[in-house]
Protein backbone atom coordinates (compact mmCIF):
# COMPACT_ATOMS: atom_id res chain seq x y z
CA UNK A 1 0.00 0.00 0.00
CA UNK A 2 2.56 2.48 1.12
CA UNK A 3 4.74 1.03 -1.99
CA UNK A 4 1.84 2.05 -3.94
CA UNK A 5 1.30 5.54 -2.59
CA UNK A 6 5.01 6.53 -3.04
CA UNK A 7 4.52 5.13 -6.62
CA UNK A 8 1.75 7.29 -7.18
CA UNK A 9 3.75 10.60 -5.86
CA UNK A 10 7.03 9.47 -8.11
CA UNK A 11 4.53 9.46 -11.44
CA UNK A 12 2.69 12.77 -9.82
CA UNK A 13 5.86 14.16 -9.77
CA UNK A 14 7.06 12.80 -13.60
CA UNK A 15 3.43 14.24 -14.70
CA UNK A 16 4.18 17.77 -12.88
CA UNK A 17 8.04 17.84 -14.65
CA UNK A 18 6.66 16.83 -18.04
CA UNK A 19 4.20 19.11 -17.77
CA UNK A 20 6.60 22.00 -17.30
CA UNK A 21 9.16 20.85 -20.01
CA UNK A 22 6.22 21.01 -22.26
CA UNK A 23 4.58 24.36 -21.58
CA UNK A 24 8.38 25.62 -21.10
CA UNK A 25 8.14 24.98 -24.97
CA UNK A 26 4.54 26.25 -25.28
CA UNK A 27 4.42 29.00 -27.81
CA UNK A 28 2.27 31.55 -26.23
CA UNK A 29 5.62 31.85 -24.05
CA UNK A 30 6.77 33.53 -26.74
CA UNK A 31 5.55 37.37 -27.17
CA UNK A 32 4.77 37.22 -30.42
CA UNK A 33 2.32 34.44 -30.31
CA UNK A 34 -0.08 36.45 -27.45
CA UNK A 35 -2.02 38.76 -29.99
CA UNK A 36 -4.87 39.58 -27.86
CA UNK A 37 -3.17 39.38 -24.29
CA UNK A 38 -0.58 42.23 -26.32
CA UNK A 39 -3.44 44.11 -27.15
CA UNK A 40 -4.87 44.37 -23.71
CA UNK A 41 -1.53 45.12 -22.04
CA UNK A 42 -1.06 48.14 -24.40
CA UNK A 43 -4.64 49.53 -23.46
CA UNK A 44 -4.50 48.36 -19.82
CA UNK A 45 -2.02 50.15 -17.59
CA UNK A 46 -2.29 51.29 -13.66
CA UNK A 47 -0.10 53.58 -12.38
CA UNK A 48 -0.24 52.99 -8.55
CA UNK A 49 0.08 49.95 -6.98
CA UNK A 50 -3.22 49.91 -5.36
CA UNK A 51 -4.91 49.96 -8.72
CA UNK A 52 -2.95 46.87 -9.43
CA UNK A 53 -4.14 44.86 -6.89
CA UNK A 54 -7.71 45.80 -6.66
CA UNK A 55 -8.20 45.24 -10.21
CA UNK A 56 -6.49 42.08 -10.02
CA UNK A 57 -9.87 39.89 -9.43
CA UNK A 58 -11.11 40.93 -12.22
CA UNK A 59 -7.95 41.12 -14.64
CA UNK A 60 -6.68 37.44 -13.46
CA UNK A 61 -9.59 35.39 -14.78
CA UNK A 62 -9.80 38.13 -17.81
CA UNK A 63 -6.23 37.18 -18.89
CA UNK A 64 -6.70 33.81 -18.27
CA UNK A 65 -9.36 33.75 -20.50
CA UNK A 66 -7.27 35.67 -23.05
CA UNK A 67 -4.26 33.73 -22.87
CA UNK A 68 -6.49 30.57 -23.37
CA UNK A 69 -8.17 32.51 -26.76
CA UNK A 70 -4.47 33.20 -28.00
CA UNK A 71 -3.04 29.67 -27.51
CA UNK A 72 -6.18 27.96 -28.81
CA UNK A 73 -8.12 30.26 -31.20
CA UNK A 74 -5.92 32.83 -31.94
CA UNK A 75 -2.23 31.67 -32.91
CA UNK A 76 -3.76 28.25 -34.79
CA UNK A 77 -5.18 30.59 -37.19
CA UNK A 78 -2.70 33.18 -37.72
CA UNK A 79 0.07 30.41 -38.12
CA UNK A 80 -1.68 28.60 -40.57
CA UNK A 81 -0.37 30.59 -43.58
CA UNK A 82 3.09 29.92 -42.07
CA UNK A 83 2.08 25.99 -42.16
CA UNK A 84 1.00 26.41 -46.00
CA UNK A 85 4.35 27.79 -47.01
CA UNK A 86 6.54 25.27 -45.17
CA UNK A 87 4.21 22.51 -47.09
CA UNK A 88 4.87 24.88 -49.90
CA UNK A 89 8.51 24.69 -49.61
CA UNK A 90 8.37 21.00 -48.57
CA UNK A 91 6.25 19.37 -51.81
CA UNK A 92 5.15 21.92 -54.08
CA UNK A 93 7.76 24.43 -54.70
CA UNK A 94 9.40 24.74 -58.60
CA UNK A 95 12.03 22.28 -58.73
CA UNK A 96 14.72 21.56 -61.07
CA UNK A 97 12.83 18.19 -62.42
CA UNK A 98 11.93 16.57 -65.93
CA UNK A 99 8.73 15.40 -66.43
CA UNK A 100 9.09 11.59 -65.24
CA UNK A 101 10.18 12.82 -61.86
CA UNK A 102 7.55 15.33 -61.50
CA UNK A 103 5.44 12.44 -62.39
CA UNK A 104 6.74 9.89 -59.54
CA UNK A 105 7.23 12.16 -57.31
CA UNK A 106 3.61 13.94 -57.38
CA UNK A 107 1.59 11.04 -55.65
CA UNK A 108 3.83 11.02 -52.83
CA UNK A 109 3.51 14.76 -52.40
CA UNK A 110 0.06 14.59 -52.65
CA UNK A 111 -0.45 11.95 -49.89
CA UNK A 112 1.60 13.96 -47.60
CA UNK A 113 0.28 17.29 -47.57
CA UNK A 114 -2.29 16.29 -45.36
CA UNK A 115 -0.59 14.54 -42.72
CA UNK A 116 2.75 17.06 -42.89
CA UNK A 117 0.31 19.83 -43.04
CA UNK A 118 -1.23 18.71 -39.96
CA UNK A 119 1.64 17.83 -37.86
CA UNK A 120 3.73 21.08 -38.66
CA UNK A 121 0.19 22.96 -37.70
CA UNK A 122 -0.08 21.28 -34.57
CA UNK A 123 3.70 21.94 -33.91
CA UNK A 124 3.49 25.76 -35.08
CA UNK A 125 0.55 26.03 -32.44
CA UNK A 126 1.62 23.96 -29.37
CA UNK A 127 6.12 25.22 -29.71
CA UNK A 128 7.21 27.26 -32.79
CA UNK A 129 4.53 29.68 -33.23
CA UNK A 130 5.11 31.84 -36.37
CA UNK A 131 8.83 31.96 -36.24
CA UNK A 132 10.49 31.03 -39.36
CA UNK A 133 12.57 27.63 -37.60
CA UNK B 1 2.88 -27.69 10.12
CA UNK B 2 1.60 -24.28 11.57
CA UNK B 3 4.65 -22.99 12.65
CA UNK B 4 6.27 -23.99 8.90
CA UNK B 5 3.83 -21.82 7.55
CA UNK B 6 4.28 -19.35 9.36
CA UNK B 7 7.89 -19.33 9.37
CA UNK B 8 7.55 -19.44 5.22
CA UNK B 9 5.31 -16.17 5.76
CA UNK B 10 7.62 -14.00 7.58
CA UNK B 11 10.56 -14.86 5.43
CA UNK B 12 8.55 -14.35 2.49
CA UNK B 13 7.29 -11.06 3.95
CA UNK B 14 10.73 -10.22 5.43
CA UNK B 15 12.39 -10.70 1.91
CA UNK B 16 9.60 -8.16 0.27
CA UNK B 17 10.70 -6.03 2.31
CA UNK B 18 13.84 -6.07 1.88
CA UNK B 19 13.48 -6.02 -1.29
CA UNK B 20 10.95 -2.79 -1.19
CA UNK B 21 13.76 -1.15 1.35
CA UNK B 22 16.28 -1.81 -1.47
CA UNK B 23 14.32 -0.51 -4.52
CA UNK B 24 13.04 2.60 -2.80
CA UNK B 25 16.81 3.43 -0.68
CA UNK B 26 19.03 2.20 -3.62
CA UNK B 27 18.30 4.96 -6.07
CA UNK B 28 18.25 7.94 -3.94
CA UNK B 29 21.66 6.30 -2.29
CA UNK B 30 23.37 5.77 -6.18
CA UNK B 31 22.49 9.68 -7.08
CA UNK B 32 23.52 10.79 -3.79
CA UNK B 33 26.47 9.51 -4.51
CA UNK B 34 26.68 11.97 -7.04
CA UNK B 35 26.87 14.65 -4.35
CA UNK B 36 28.25 13.23 -1.46
CA UNK B 37 31.69 12.77 -3.15
CA UNK B 38 31.85 16.18 -3.04
CA UNK B 39 33.41 17.65 0.31
CA UNK B 40 31.95 20.57 0.32
CA UNK B 41 28.61 18.71 0.38
CA UNK B 42 29.19 16.42 3.71
CA UNK B 43 30.06 18.75 6.20
CA UNK B 44 29.41 16.19 9.10
CA UNK B 45 31.52 13.96 7.59
CA UNK B 46 34.41 16.43 7.02
CA UNK B 47 33.44 17.30 10.87
CA UNK B 48 33.89 13.68 12.42
CA UNK B 49 37.51 13.00 10.22
CA UNK B 50 38.60 16.16 11.66
CA UNK B 51 38.23 15.48 15.67
CA UNK B 52 37.50 11.56 15.33
CA UNK B 53 39.80 10.21 12.80
CA UNK B 54 43.37 9.70 13.94
CA UNK B 55 45.99 10.83 11.98
CA UNK B 56 48.19 7.78 11.49
CA UNK B 57 47.37 4.77 9.38
CA UNK B 58 48.26 2.14 12.28
CA UNK B 59 45.61 4.67 14.18
CA UNK B 60 42.98 4.55 12.06
CA UNK B 61 42.94 0.79 11.66
CA UNK B 62 42.58 0.41 15.58
CA UNK B 63 39.88 3.58 15.91
CA UNK B 64 38.12 1.54 12.93
CA UNK B 65 35.11 -0.08 14.55
CA UNK B 66 34.25 2.58 16.19
CA UNK B 67 34.96 5.44 13.88
CA UNK B 68 33.83 3.39 10.66
CA UNK B 69 29.87 3.18 12.37
CA UNK B 70 30.16 6.92 13.40
CA UNK B 71 31.30 7.70 9.46
CA UNK B 72 28.25 5.79 8.29
CA UNK B 73 26.02 7.63 10.56
CA UNK B 74 27.40 11.09 9.41
CA UNK B 75 27.32 10.15 6.09
CA UNK B 76 23.52 9.60 6.36
CA UNK B 77 23.13 12.46 8.13
CA UNK B 78 24.53 14.41 5.48
CA UNK B 79 22.99 13.10 2.77
CA UNK B 80 19.28 12.54 4.40
CA UNK B 81 19.54 16.16 6.03
CA UNK B 82 22.36 17.79 6.08
CA UNK B 83 22.83 18.36 2.47
CA UNK B 84 19.14 18.83 1.39
CA UNK B 85 18.60 21.39 3.93
CA UNK B 86 21.95 23.28 2.32
CA UNK B 87 20.54 23.09 -0.99
CA UNK B 88 17.03 24.77 -0.13
CA UNK B 89 18.34 28.24 -0.86
CA UNK B 90 19.29 27.47 -3.78
CA UNK B 91 16.70 25.98 -4.90
CA UNK B 92 14.45 28.68 -3.99
CA UNK B 93 16.53 30.79 -5.57
CA UNK B 94 16.29 29.00 -8.80
CA UNK B 95 12.73 28.56 -8.60
CA UNK B 96 12.25 32.77 -8.69
CA UNK B 97 15.02 33.17 -11.12
CA UNK B 98 12.90 31.23 -13.35
CA UNK B 99 9.69 31.99 -12.30
CA UNK B 100 9.37 34.95 -10.25
CA UNK B 101 11.99 37.55 -12.26
CA UNK B 102 11.79 40.41 -14.54
CA UNK B 103 7.86 40.90 -13.81
CA UNK B 104 6.74 43.84 -15.73
CA UNK B 105 3.41 44.51 -13.99
CA UNK B 106 3.44 48.05 -15.20
CA UNK B 107 3.64 47.37 -19.09
CA UNK B 108 2.87 44.00 -19.23
CA UNK B 109 -0.15 43.74 -16.83
CA UNK B 110 -2.70 41.67 -18.05
CA UNK B 111 -0.26 39.45 -19.20
CA UNK B 112 1.09 39.27 -15.75
CA UNK B 113 -2.16 38.45 -14.39
CA UNK B 114 -3.10 35.36 -16.73
CA UNK B 115 0.36 34.31 -15.48
CA UNK B 116 -0.11 34.58 -12.31
CA UNK B 117 -2.15 31.15 -11.40
CA UNK B 118 0.01 29.55 -13.87
CA UNK B 119 3.76 30.49 -11.64
CA UNK B 120 1.30 29.81 -8.58
CA UNK B 121 0.91 26.31 -9.98
CA UNK B 122 4.22 25.36 -11.41
CA UNK B 123 6.08 27.01 -8.49
CA UNK B 124 6.44 24.05 -6.09
CA UNK B 125 7.23 21.86 -9.15
CA UNK B 126 9.64 23.45 -10.54
CA UNK B 127 11.05 23.98 -6.90
CA UNK B 128 11.08 20.06 -6.01
CA UNK B 129 12.57 19.51 -9.50
CA UNK B 130 15.14 21.41 -8.64
CA UNK B 131 15.28 20.57 -4.98
CA UNK B 132 15.62 17.05 -6.17
CA UNK B 133 18.23 17.48 -8.49
CA UNK B 134 20.45 19.59 -6.35
CA UNK B 135 20.28 17.06 -3.38
CA UNK B 136 21.28 14.06 -5.42
CA UNK B 137 23.56 15.73 -7.61
CA UNK B 138 26.58 17.88 -6.95
CA UNK B 139 24.96 20.83 -9.33
CA UNK B 140 27.50 24.18 -7.87
CA UNK B 141 25.64 26.65 -6.16
CA UNK B 142 25.71 30.56 -6.10
CA UNK B 143 28.06 30.21 -3.11
CA UNK B 144 30.00 27.55 -5.47
CA UNK B 145 30.19 29.64 -8.65
CA UNK B 146 31.33 32.89 -6.54
CA UNK B 147 33.80 30.43 -5.23
CA UNK B 148 34.44 29.66 -8.69
CA UNK B 149 34.88 33.23 -9.57
CA UNK B 150 37.21 33.80 -6.65
CA UNK B 151 39.99 31.15 -7.86
CA UNK B 152 39.59 32.24 -11.40
CA UNK B 153 40.76 35.47 -9.93
CA UNK B 154 43.15 34.10 -7.95
CA UNK B 155 44.90 31.89 -10.47
CA UNK B 156 44.33 35.36 -12.49
CA UNK B 157 46.61 37.21 -9.62
CA UNK B 158 49.15 34.24 -9.19
CA UNK B 159 49.95 34.25 -12.63
CA UNK B 160 50.88 37.76 -12.57
CA UNK B 161 52.41 37.44 -9.67
CA UNK B 162 54.67 34.69 -11.39
CA UNK B 163 55.35 37.19 -14.34
CA UNK B 164 55.94 39.97 -11.94
CA UNK B 165 58.83 37.28 -10.43
CA UNK B 166 60.18 36.39 -13.60
CA UNK B 167 59.49 33.12 -14.12
CA UNK B 168 57.06 33.04 -17.58
CA UNK B 169 59.37 36.14 -18.22
CA UNK B 170 62.08 33.74 -17.92
CA UNK B 171 61.06 31.00 -19.63
CA UNK B 172 59.56 33.32 -22.92
CA UNK B 173 63.02 34.44 -23.11
CA UNK B 174 64.37 31.26 -23.37
CA UNK B 175 62.06 30.05 -25.56
CA UNK B 176 62.79 33.21 -27.76
CA UNK B 177 66.31 32.82 -27.82
CA UNK B 178 66.10 28.63 -28.51
CA UNK B 179 63.73 30.11 -31.73
CA UNK B 180 66.38 32.27 -32.70
CA UNK B 181 69.49 29.59 -32.41
CA UNK B 182 66.80 27.50 -34.67
CA UNK B 183 65.96 25.06 -32.06
CA UNK B 184 62.74 24.63 -32.75
CA UNK B 185 61.92 21.55 -30.74
CA UNK B 186 63.31 22.38 -27.45
CA UNK B 187 61.53 26.25 -27.70
CA UNK B 188 58.39 24.02 -28.36
CA UNK B 189 58.96 22.16 -25.21
CA UNK B 190 59.45 25.08 -23.23
CA UNK B 191 56.47 27.20 -24.50
CA UNK B 192 54.33 23.77 -24.01
CA UNK B 193 55.48 24.25 -20.28
CA UNK B 194 54.46 27.67 -19.94
CA UNK B 195 51.09 27.62 -21.97
CA UNK B 196 48.04 28.46 -19.95
CA UNK B 197 45.11 30.22 -20.18
CA UNK B 198 45.53 32.53 -17.01
CA UNK B 199 48.54 34.34 -18.64
CA UNK B 200 48.37 38.02 -18.94
CA UNK B 201 47.95 39.54 -22.53
CA UNK B 202 51.21 40.78 -23.01
CA UNK B 203 53.11 37.15 -22.29
CA UNK B 204 49.87 35.47 -23.72
CA UNK B 205 50.83 37.20 -26.89
CA UNK B 206 54.28 37.11 -26.45
CA UNK B 207 54.17 33.13 -26.13
CA UNK B 208 51.47 32.97 -29.08
CA UNK B 209 53.85 35.02 -31.27
CA UNK B 210 57.09 32.54 -30.29
CA UNK B 211 54.85 29.66 -31.62
CA UNK B 212 53.82 30.90 -34.65
CA UNK B 213 57.40 31.50 -35.40
CA UNK B 214 58.17 28.47 -35.00
CA UNK B 215 55.59 27.26 -36.54
CA UNK B 216 56.30 29.35 -40.06
CA UNK B 217 60.30 28.14 -39.67
CA UNK B 218 59.70 24.51 -39.59
CA UNK B 219 57.36 24.90 -42.10
CA UNK B 220 54.49 23.21 -40.00
CA UNK B 221 51.96 24.80 -42.07
CA UNK B 222 48.86 22.48 -40.54
CA UNK B 223 49.12 24.38 -37.22
CA UNK B 224 49.72 28.14 -38.79
CA UNK B 225 46.24 29.04 -39.47
CA UNK B 226 44.71 28.27 -36.03
CA UNK B 227 43.39 30.41 -33.37
CA UNK B 228 46.50 32.27 -32.78
CA UNK B 229 47.48 33.63 -35.82
CA UNK B 230 43.97 35.69 -35.17
CA UNK B 231 44.24 36.75 -31.81
CA UNK B 232 47.47 38.15 -33.02
CA UNK B 233 46.65 39.72 -35.92
CA UNK B 234 43.89 41.48 -33.56
CA UNK B 235 46.29 42.55 -31.07
CA UNK B 236 49.19 45.33 -30.83
CA UNK B 237 51.58 43.34 -32.47
CA UNK B 238 49.98 43.24 -35.71
CA UNK B 239 52.85 44.89 -37.81
CA UNK B 240 54.99 43.13 -36.18
CA UNK B 241 53.11 39.61 -37.42
CA UNK B 242 53.47 40.78 -40.86
CA UNK B 243 56.68 41.89 -40.91
CA UNK B 244 57.84 38.22 -39.64
CA UNK B 245 55.60 36.74 -42.34
CA UNK B 246 56.97 38.56 -44.91
CA UNK B 247 60.18 37.59 -44.23
CA UNK B 248 59.04 34.29 -44.34
CA UNK B 249 58.07 34.50 -47.84
CA UNK B 250 61.01 35.44 -48.98
CA UNK B 251 62.77 32.28 -47.20
CA UNK B 252 64.91 29.15 -49.37
CA UNK B 253 62.93 26.65 -48.09
CA UNK B 254 59.43 26.15 -49.59
CA UNK B 255 57.72 24.71 -46.80
CA UNK B 256 58.44 28.08 -45.22
CA UNK B 257 57.38 30.58 -47.92
CA UNK B 258 54.21 28.28 -48.15
CA UNK B 259 53.36 28.25 -44.53
CA UNK B 260 53.65 32.16 -44.65
CA UNK B 261 51.60 32.62 -47.61
CA UNK B 262 48.60 30.68 -45.94
CA UNK B 263 49.03 33.07 -43.53
CA UNK B 264 48.95 35.90 -45.16
CA UNK B 265 46.22 34.52 -47.33
CA UNK B 266 44.13 33.94 -44.31
CA UNK B 267 44.98 37.34 -42.82
CA UNK B 268 44.45 39.35 -46.09
CA UNK B 269 41.15 37.76 -46.53
CA UNK B 270 39.55 41.40 -46.39
CA UNK B 271 42.12 43.24 -47.98
CA UNK B 272 41.93 42.48 -51.83
CA UNK B 273 44.98 44.02 -53.15
CA UNK B 274 47.30 42.65 -50.68
CA UNK B 275 45.72 39.25 -51.16
CA UNK B 276 45.70 39.36 -54.83
CA UNK B 277 49.66 40.37 -54.73
CA UNK B 278 50.55 37.28 -52.15
CA UNK B 279 48.60 34.99 -54.48
CA UNK B 280 49.92 35.91 -57.75
CA UNK B 281 53.45 35.54 -56.10
CA UNK B 282 52.54 32.29 -54.78
CA UNK B 283 51.30 31.36 -58.53
CA UNK B 284 54.83 32.96 -59.93
CA UNK B 285 56.28 29.89 -57.69
CA UNK B 286 58.62 27.32 -59.68
CA UNK B 287 57.51 24.67 -57.32
CA UNK B 288 54.76 22.92 -59.25
CA UNK B 289 53.57 21.77 -55.47
CA UNK B 290 53.64 24.64 -53.77
CA UNK B 291 51.24 26.20 -56.59
CA UNK B 292 49.04 23.20 -56.07
CA UNK B 293 49.10 23.62 -52.47
CA UNK B 294 47.91 27.44 -52.84
CA UNK B 295 45.22 26.37 -55.43
CA UNK B 296 43.85 23.97 -53.15
CA UNK B 297 43.73 25.99 -49.96
CA UNK B 298 41.94 28.42 -51.85
CA UNK B 299 39.73 26.19 -53.76
CA UNK B 300 38.68 24.71 -49.96
CA UNK B 301 37.73 28.36 -49.19
CA UNK B 302 36.47 29.99 -52.55
CA UNK B 303 33.61 31.58 -51.77
CA UNK B 304 36.10 33.56 -49.44
CA UNK B 305 38.40 34.55 -52.11
CA UNK B 306 36.10 35.70 -55.01
CA UNK B 307 38.41 38.32 -55.41
CA UNK B 308 40.82 36.25 -56.58
CA UNK B 309 38.80 35.58 -60.07
CA UNK B 310 40.63 37.03 -62.44
CA UNK B 311 44.39 35.46 -61.60
CA UNK B 312 42.59 32.13 -61.22
CA UNK B 313 40.98 32.41 -65.04
CA UNK B 314 44.38 33.29 -65.98
CA UNK B 315 46.59 30.19 -63.96
CA UNK B 316 43.69 28.24 -65.47
CA UNK B 317 45.06 29.31 -68.84
CA UNK B 318 48.50 29.68 -68.41
CA UNK B 319 50.39 27.77 -65.72
CA UNK B 320 52.92 25.52 -66.86
CA UNK B 321 51.51 21.88 -64.99
CA UNK B 322 47.92 20.46 -66.39
CA UNK B 323 47.14 19.73 -62.97
CA UNK B 324 47.51 23.04 -61.52
CA UNK B 325 45.32 24.41 -64.93
CA UNK B 326 42.67 21.74 -64.28
CA UNK B 327 42.07 22.96 -60.59
CA UNK B 328 42.29 26.57 -61.10
CA UNK B 329 39.44 26.06 -63.77
CA UNK B 330 37.29 23.85 -61.65
CA UNK B 331 37.84 26.71 -58.77
CA UNK B 332 36.55 29.35 -61.33
CA UNK B 333 33.66 26.98 -61.76
CA UNK B 334 32.67 26.93 -58.46
CA UNK B 335 33.17 30.74 -58.55
CA UNK B 336 31.08 31.06 -61.63
CA UNK B 337 27.81 29.18 -60.10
Amino acid sequence: MRSLTLLRSIGALAAGLLLVSVLGGCAVFNKSNRRTLNLLDKHVQFESTTAKIAAAPVFVPVGTVVLATDAAVVNPVAVLPKTADDVYQLYWKPRDMDFFRKALFFPFCVVLTPPTFAGDWILRILFIGNDND
Amino acid sequence: MIRSQVFRMLSLRFTASLFLLAVTLLPPALFSGCACFNKDNVPTLNFVEKHLVPESTTSQVIASPVVFPIGLVALGVDIAIVHPAMVIPDAASDTKDALWDDLDWDKMYVTECAALPWRTFVTPVVFTGDFLGRAFFDIPGKAEQIRGKEKYAGDLAKAGGLVKEGKYAEDLAKAGKLVEEGKYSEAQKTLKEIRMDSLPDKEQQEMMFLELKVQCLTGDYESVSGYYLQDLLKSDRKQEVFAFLETCRKSDQPMVRWTACQALLAAYEQETEKLRNVFRELMAEQDTVLRAMGLRFVGERSRVYTALLPDLKRVAEEDGNPTNRALAAHIVEQLGK
